[in-house]
Protein backbone atom coordinates (compact mmCIF):
# COMPACT_ATOMS: atom_id res chain seq x y z
CA UNK A 1 0.00 0.00 0.00
CA UNK A 2 1.36 3.37 -0.94
CA UNK A 3 2.43 5.40 2.05
CA UNK A 4 0.21 8.53 2.25
CA UNK A 5 3.10 10.79 3.26
CA UNK A 6 5.15 9.60 0.29
CA UNK A 7 2.11 10.13 -1.94
CA UNK A 8 1.68 13.66 -0.59
CA UNK A 9 5.37 14.36 -1.27
CA UNK A 10 5.12 12.97 -4.80
CA UNK A 11 1.97 14.98 -5.49
CA UNK A 12 3.65 18.17 -4.23
CA UNK A 13 6.65 17.54 -6.44
CA UNK A 14 4.46 16.91 -9.47
CA UNK A 15 2.31 20.00 -8.88
CA UNK A 16 5.36 22.19 -8.18
CA UNK A 17 7.09 21.07 -11.36
CA UNK A 18 3.88 21.59 -13.35
CA UNK A 19 3.33 25.15 -12.11
CA UNK A 20 6.84 26.05 -13.25
CA UNK A 21 7.01 24.11 -16.48
CA UNK A 22 3.47 24.52 -17.89
CA UNK A 23 3.60 28.36 -18.30
CA UNK A 24 7.09 28.18 -19.84
CA UNK A 25 6.13 25.42 -22.27
CA UNK A 26 2.89 27.29 -23.07
CA UNK A 27 4.86 30.48 -23.74
CA UNK A 28 7.27 28.66 -26.04
CA UNK A 29 4.32 27.10 -27.88
CA UNK A 30 2.66 30.52 -28.31
CA UNK A 31 5.89 31.80 -29.91
CA UNK A 32 6.18 28.73 -32.13
CA UNK A 33 9.19 27.38 -30.18
CA UNK A 34 11.21 30.32 -31.44
CA UNK A 35 13.49 30.93 -28.45
CA UNK A 36 15.02 34.04 -30.00
CA UNK A 37 11.57 35.64 -30.41
CA UNK A 38 10.57 34.96 -26.82
CA UNK A 39 13.77 36.18 -25.16
CA UNK A 40 14.52 39.17 -27.43
CA UNK A 41 13.58 42.51 -25.80
CA UNK A 42 11.03 44.57 -27.72
CA UNK A 43 11.58 48.32 -27.56
CA UNK A 44 10.81 51.25 -29.80
CA UNK A 45 12.54 54.42 -28.60
CA UNK A 46 10.66 57.72 -28.74
CA UNK A 47 11.37 59.98 -31.70
CA UNK A 48 13.65 62.92 -30.88
CA UNK A 49 13.69 65.59 -33.58
CA UNK A 50 14.03 69.38 -33.57
CA UNK A 51 13.96 72.10 -36.19
CA UNK A 52 15.88 75.31 -35.50
CA UNK A 53 15.30 78.36 -37.68
CA UNK A 54 16.78 81.84 -37.23
CA UNK A 55 14.00 84.37 -36.65
CA UNK A 56 15.72 87.66 -35.95
CA UNK A 57 18.36 89.59 -34.06
CA UNK A 58 18.26 92.49 -31.62
CA UNK A 59 20.76 94.35 -29.52
CA UNK A 60 20.29 94.91 -25.80
CA UNK A 61 22.71 96.22 -23.14
CA UNK A 62 25.84 95.43 -25.11
CA UNK A 63 24.63 92.01 -26.12
CA UNK A 64 23.47 90.68 -29.42
CA UNK A 65 20.39 88.52 -29.00
CA UNK A 66 19.89 86.07 -31.84
CA UNK A 67 16.44 84.54 -31.81
CA UNK A 68 15.54 81.14 -33.17
CA UNK A 69 12.28 79.33 -33.62
CA UNK A 70 12.68 75.92 -32.04
CA UNK A 71 10.11 73.35 -33.16
CA UNK A 72 9.87 70.05 -31.36
CA UNK A 73 9.02 67.47 -34.02
CA UNK A 74 9.62 64.50 -31.73
CA UNK A 75 7.82 62.81 -28.86
CA UNK A 76 10.05 63.91 -26.00
CA UNK A 77 9.83 66.99 -23.80
CA UNK A 78 13.25 68.61 -23.60
CA UNK A 79 14.42 71.49 -21.45
CA UNK A 80 17.27 73.51 -22.91
CA UNK A 81 19.07 74.62 -19.76
CA UNK A 82 22.25 76.18 -21.02
CA UNK A 83 24.71 76.68 -23.80
CA UNK A 84 28.44 77.12 -23.70
CA UNK A 85 29.38 78.08 -27.20
CA UNK A 86 31.48 80.31 -29.41
CA UNK A 87 30.40 82.22 -32.51
CA UNK A 88 32.73 81.83 -35.47
CA UNK A 89 32.96 84.20 -38.41
CA UNK A 90 33.18 83.25 -42.11
CA UNK A 91 36.97 83.07 -41.82
CA UNK A 92 36.66 80.46 -39.07
CA UNK A 93 37.90 82.81 -36.37
CA UNK A 94 36.12 83.09 -33.03
CA UNK A 95 33.99 86.24 -32.87
CA UNK A 96 32.36 86.12 -29.46
CA UNK A 97 31.17 83.77 -26.74
CA UNK A 98 27.51 82.76 -26.83
CA UNK A 99 25.15 81.45 -24.22
CA UNK A 100 21.45 80.80 -23.77
CA UNK A 101 19.46 83.83 -22.59
CA UNK A 102 17.04 81.71 -20.56
CA UNK A 103 16.02 78.09 -20.23
CA UNK A 104 13.45 76.89 -22.75
CA UNK A 105 11.07 74.00 -22.29
CA UNK A 106 10.22 72.39 -25.60
CA UNK A 107 7.05 70.29 -25.56
CA UNK A 108 6.35 67.85 -28.44
CA UNK A 109 4.51 69.54 -31.27
CA UNK A 110 5.21 73.08 -30.02
CA UNK A 111 7.37 75.96 -31.26
CA UNK A 112 9.31 78.08 -28.79
CA UNK A 113 11.64 81.02 -29.11
CA UNK A 114 15.19 80.19 -28.17
CA UNK A 115 17.36 83.23 -27.64
CA UNK A 116 21.11 83.09 -28.03
CA UNK A 117 23.03 85.76 -26.15
CA UNK A 118 26.25 86.86 -27.86
CA UNK A 119 28.62 89.05 -25.85
CA UNK A 120 29.71 91.93 -28.07
CA UNK A 121 33.01 93.52 -27.18
CA UNK A 122 35.38 95.86 -29.02
CA UNK A 123 37.21 93.02 -30.69
CA UNK A 124 33.91 91.68 -32.03
CA UNK A 125 32.90 95.11 -33.30
CA UNK A 126 36.21 95.63 -35.08
CA UNK A 127 35.88 92.19 -36.65
CA UNK A 128 32.37 93.03 -37.88
CA UNK A 129 33.71 96.33 -39.21
CA UNK A 130 36.49 94.50 -41.04
CA UNK A 131 33.94 92.30 -42.79
CA UNK A 132 32.09 95.44 -43.89
CA UNK A 133 35.33 96.95 -45.14
CA UNK A 134 35.87 93.82 -47.22
CA UNK A 135 32.62 94.74 -48.94
CA UNK A 136 30.54 92.00 -47.44
CA UNK A 137 26.89 92.66 -46.88
CA UNK A 138 25.98 89.35 -45.27
CA UNK A 139 28.16 86.90 -43.41
CA UNK A 140 27.75 83.28 -42.60
CA UNK A 141 28.38 82.62 -38.93
CA UNK A 142 28.58 79.37 -37.06
CA UNK A 143 27.73 78.66 -33.43
CA UNK A 144 29.69 75.73 -32.02
CA UNK A 145 29.68 74.49 -28.46
CA UNK A 146 27.96 72.30 -25.93
CA UNK A 147 24.29 72.48 -25.05
CA UNK A 148 23.04 71.32 -21.67
CA UNK A 149 19.63 69.70 -21.81
CA UNK A 150 17.31 68.04 -19.35
CA UNK A 151 15.60 64.99 -20.86
CA UNK A 152 13.41 62.69 -18.75
CA UNK A 153 15.14 63.89 -15.60
CA UNK A 154 18.66 63.28 -16.94
CA UNK A 155 21.24 65.93 -17.65
CA UNK A 156 22.54 65.64 -21.20
CA UNK A 157 25.48 67.52 -22.62
CA UNK A 158 25.58 67.39 -26.39
CA UNK A 159 27.77 69.16 -28.93
CA UNK A 160 25.84 71.50 -31.18
CA UNK A 161 26.72 73.28 -34.36
CA UNK A 162 24.46 75.63 -36.25
CA UNK A 163 25.23 77.93 -39.16
CA UNK A 164 23.17 80.86 -40.26
CA UNK A 165 23.50 84.00 -42.33
CA UNK A 166 23.43 87.48 -40.82
CA UNK A 167 23.06 90.84 -42.43
CA UNK A 168 25.92 93.08 -41.30
CA UNK A 169 23.76 96.14 -41.93
CA UNK A 170 21.10 94.73 -39.57
CA UNK A 171 23.72 94.21 -36.87
CA UNK A 172 25.06 97.76 -37.32
CA UNK A 173 21.55 99.17 -37.33
CA UNK A 174 20.86 97.39 -34.04
CA UNK A 175 24.18 98.54 -32.57
CA UNK A 176 23.65 102.17 -33.57
CA UNK A 177 20.13 101.99 -32.21
CA UNK B 1 -11.96 11.72 21.10
CA UNK B 2 -10.30 13.60 18.23
CA UNK B 3 -9.45 17.29 18.60
CA UNK B 4 -9.18 19.60 15.64
CA UNK B 5 -5.54 20.68 15.44
CA UNK B 6 -4.18 23.35 13.17
CA UNK B 7 -0.83 24.97 12.56
CA UNK B 8 -1.36 28.66 13.32
CA UNK B 9 2.00 29.72 11.84
CA UNK B 10 1.20 27.83 8.65
CA UNK B 11 -2.20 29.49 8.33
CA UNK B 12 -0.63 32.93 8.88
CA UNK B 13 2.13 32.25 6.35
CA UNK B 14 -0.33 30.95 3.76
CA UNK B 15 -2.45 34.11 4.00
CA UNK B 16 0.66 36.24 3.58
CA UNK B 17 1.74 34.05 0.65
CA UNK B 18 -1.68 34.50 -0.99
CA UNK B 19 -1.36 38.26 -0.55
CA UNK B 20 2.20 38.23 -1.93
CA UNK B 21 1.36 36.13 -4.98
CA UNK B 22 -1.77 38.12 -5.86
CA UNK B 23 -0.14 41.50 -5.40
CA UNK B 24 1.33 43.30 -8.40
CA UNK B 25 3.39 45.64 -6.24
CA UNK B 26 7.14 45.52 -6.88
CA UNK B 27 9.69 44.09 -4.46
CA UNK B 28 12.48 46.24 -5.82
CA UNK B 29 12.37 49.52 -7.69
CA UNK B 30 14.95 51.62 -9.47
CA UNK B 31 14.26 55.03 -10.93
CA UNK B 32 16.69 57.00 -13.09
CA UNK B 33 16.24 60.75 -13.36
CA UNK B 34 15.06 63.53 -11.10
CA UNK B 35 11.54 64.91 -10.75
CA UNK B 36 8.41 63.29 -12.08
CA UNK B 37 9.99 62.11 -15.31
CA UNK B 38 12.23 59.08 -15.40
CA UNK B 39 14.95 58.33 -17.92
CA UNK B 40 14.38 54.72 -17.01
CA UNK B 41 12.51 52.81 -14.38
CA UNK B 42 12.27 49.20 -13.32
CA UNK B 43 9.70 47.77 -10.96
CA UNK B 44 10.55 44.20 -10.26
CA UNK B 45 9.01 41.33 -8.36
CA UNK B 46 9.03 37.62 -9.18
CA UNK B 47 5.41 38.06 -10.32
CA UNK B 48 5.64 41.22 -12.37
CA UNK B 49 8.51 42.97 -14.13
CA UNK B 50 7.98 46.38 -15.64
CA UNK B 51 10.82 48.26 -17.34
CA UNK B 52 10.56 51.63 -19.09
CA UNK B 53 13.26 53.56 -20.92
CA UNK B 54 12.57 57.14 -22.05
CA UNK B 55 8.89 56.64 -21.25
CA UNK B 56 8.51 53.59 -23.48
CA UNK B 57 8.17 50.03 -22.19
CA UNK B 58 10.81 47.37 -22.74
CA UNK B 59 9.07 44.02 -23.21
CA UNK B 60 10.70 40.61 -23.00
CA UNK B 61 7.91 38.12 -23.82
CA UNK B 62 9.56 35.32 -21.82
CA UNK B 63 9.33 37.35 -18.61
CA UNK B 64 5.53 37.21 -18.75
CA UNK B 65 5.60 33.40 -18.67
CA UNK B 66 8.37 33.21 -16.06
CA UNK B 67 6.50 35.56 -13.72
CA UNK B 68 3.32 33.59 -14.34
CA UNK B 69 5.20 30.41 -13.32
CA UNK B 70 6.46 32.12 -10.15
CA UNK B 71 2.96 33.36 -9.31
CA UNK B 72 1.36 29.94 -9.83
CA UNK B 73 4.14 28.33 -7.85
CA UNK B 74 3.56 30.58 -4.83
CA UNK B 75 -0.22 30.27 -5.12
CA UNK B 76 0.21 26.50 -5.01
CA UNK B 77 2.58 26.81 -2.03
CA UNK B 78 0.04 29.03 -0.24
CA UNK B 79 -2.84 26.63 -0.97
CA UNK B 80 -0.98 23.49 0.11
CA UNK B 81 0.45 25.23 3.20
CA UNK B 82 -3.07 26.29 4.20
CA UNK B 83 -4.39 22.77 3.63
CA UNK B 84 -1.50 21.17 5.53
CA UNK B 85 -1.88 23.66 8.38
CA UNK B 86 -5.64 23.13 8.71
CA UNK B 87 -5.26 19.35 8.57
CA UNK B 88 -2.33 19.35 11.01
CA UNK B 89 -3.56 16.17 12.72
CA UNK B 90 -3.05 14.20 9.52
CA UNK B 91 0.41 12.62 9.40
CA UNK B 92 0.73 13.36 5.67
CA UNK B 93 0.13 17.07 6.20
CA UNK B 94 3.79 18.07 6.76
CA UNK B 95 4.91 17.68 3.10
CA UNK B 96 2.10 20.05 2.14
CA UNK B 97 3.76 22.89 4.04
CA UNK B 98 5.94 24.33 1.33
CA UNK B 99 9.25 26.14 1.72
CA UNK B 100 8.89 27.69 -1.73
CA UNK B 101 7.61 30.85 -0.07
CA UNK B 102 11.00 31.22 1.63
CA UNK B 103 13.09 30.26 -1.39
CA UNK B 104 11.78 33.07 -3.56
CA UNK B 105 12.59 36.01 -1.21
CA UNK B 106 16.01 34.45 -0.49
CA UNK B 107 16.87 33.94 -4.16
CA UNK B 108 15.39 37.28 -5.26
CA UNK B 109 18.16 39.61 -3.95
CA UNK B 110 20.82 37.12 -5.09
CA UNK B 111 19.33 37.11 -8.60
CA UNK B 112 19.14 40.90 -8.61
CA UNK B 113 22.73 41.20 -7.45
CA UNK B 114 23.94 38.87 -10.22
CA UNK B 115 21.81 40.66 -12.86
CA UNK B 116 23.05 44.11 -11.81
CA UNK B 117 26.65 42.90 -11.88
CA UNK B 118 26.14 41.46 -15.35
CA UNK B 119 24.62 44.79 -16.46
CA UNK B 120 27.63 46.55 -14.98
CA UNK B 121 30.05 44.30 -16.89
CA UNK B 122 28.30 44.32 -20.25
CA UNK B 123 26.77 47.80 -20.43
CA UNK B 124 29.25 49.54 -18.11
CA UNK B 125 26.30 50.87 -16.10
CA UNK B 126 26.51 50.51 -12.35
CA UNK B 127 23.09 50.37 -10.65
CA UNK B 128 23.03 49.88 -6.87
CA UNK B 129 20.82 47.28 -5.22
CA UNK B 130 19.80 49.83 -2.60
CA UNK B 131 20.58 53.54 -2.38
CA UNK B 132 21.40 56.43 -4.64
CA UNK B 133 24.10 56.97 -7.22
CA UNK B 134 24.75 58.79 -10.46
CA UNK B 135 25.32 57.12 -13.80
CA UNK B 136 27.57 58.93 -16.23
CA UNK B 137 27.30 57.51 -19.69
CA UNK B 138 28.65 58.58 -23.05
CA UNK B 139 26.69 57.81 -26.19
CA UNK B 140 28.29 58.03 -29.60
CA UNK B 141 25.54 59.19 -31.93
CA UNK B 142 26.26 60.03 -35.55
CA UNK B 143 29.88 60.85 -34.75
CA UNK B 144 28.88 63.09 -31.84
CA UNK B 145 29.81 62.36 -28.25
CA UNK B 146 26.78 62.90 -26.01
CA UNK B 147 27.39 62.82 -22.27
CA UNK B 148 24.54 61.92 -19.98
CA UNK B 149 24.28 62.14 -16.23
CA UNK B 150 21.41 60.38 -14.50
CA UNK B 151 20.67 60.31 -10.80
CA UNK B 152 19.35 56.91 -9.77
CA UNK B 153 17.61 55.63 -6.69
CA UNK B 154 17.05 51.97 -5.92
CA UNK B 155 15.08 50.51 -3.06
CA UNK B 156 13.71 47.26 -1.72
CA UNK B 157 10.05 47.79 -0.97
CA UNK B 158 7.83 46.86 1.95
CA UNK B 159 6.32 44.16 -0.29
CA UNK B 160 9.61 42.28 -0.27
CA UNK B 161 9.72 42.28 3.54
CA UNK B 162 6.14 40.97 3.64
CA UNK B 163 7.16 38.14 1.28
CA UNK B 164 10.23 37.37 3.40
CA UNK B 165 8.07 37.33 6.55
CA UNK B 166 5.68 34.91 4.81
CA UNK B 167 8.62 32.72 3.86
CA UNK B 168 10.11 32.71 7.37
CA UNK B 169 6.70 31.93 8.86
CA UNK B 170 6.29 28.98 6.47
CA UNK B 171 9.73 27.65 7.48
CA UNK B 172 8.81 28.01 11.17
CA UNK B 173 5.46 26.37 10.48
CA UNK B 174 7.20 23.37 8.93
CA UNK B 175 9.66 23.21 11.85
CA UNK B 176 6.96 23.17 14.53
CA UNK B 177 4.52 21.01 12.57
CA UNK B 178 5.77 17.78 14.13
CA UNK B 179 5.02 19.04 17.64
CA UNK B 180 1.50 20.06 16.64
CA UNK B 181 0.81 16.66 15.12
CA UNK B 182 2.08 15.07 18.33
CA UNK B 183 3.45 11.61 18.88
CA UNK B 184 1.45 9.70 16.36
CA UNK B 185 2.73 6.36 15.15
CA UNK B 186 4.27 6.46 11.66
CA UNK B 187 2.03 3.65 10.45
CA UNK B 188 -1.08 5.72 11.13
CA UNK B 189 -0.73 6.93 7.52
Amino acid sequence: MLNKTAAAKALMLLLSASTVLVPIVYGLAVYGWNIQAIVMPLYSPPKIDFRLEPSGIRFERGQLLAEFKLTNLGEVKVMFEGLNAEVYGPDGKALAPASLDKAVVSIPGSTQTLTLKVEINEATLSKIASYLMEGRDRINIEVRGNATLRVFGSKVTAPISSSFELSLKDILRQLVG
Amino acid sequence: MTFFKFNFLGVASSFLLFYTALSNNPWWTVYGGVGDEHTFSAEVSPFNISVEVLGKPVIVPMLFYLTMAARLSILLAAATTLLGSLLANKPWSKPLISLRGLMLPVLFPIGLFVTLNLASSYANVSIPLIGRSTIRYTINYGGLKIDTETAIEAAITQEYWIALTAGILSALAKAVHGRIVGDQPRNAD
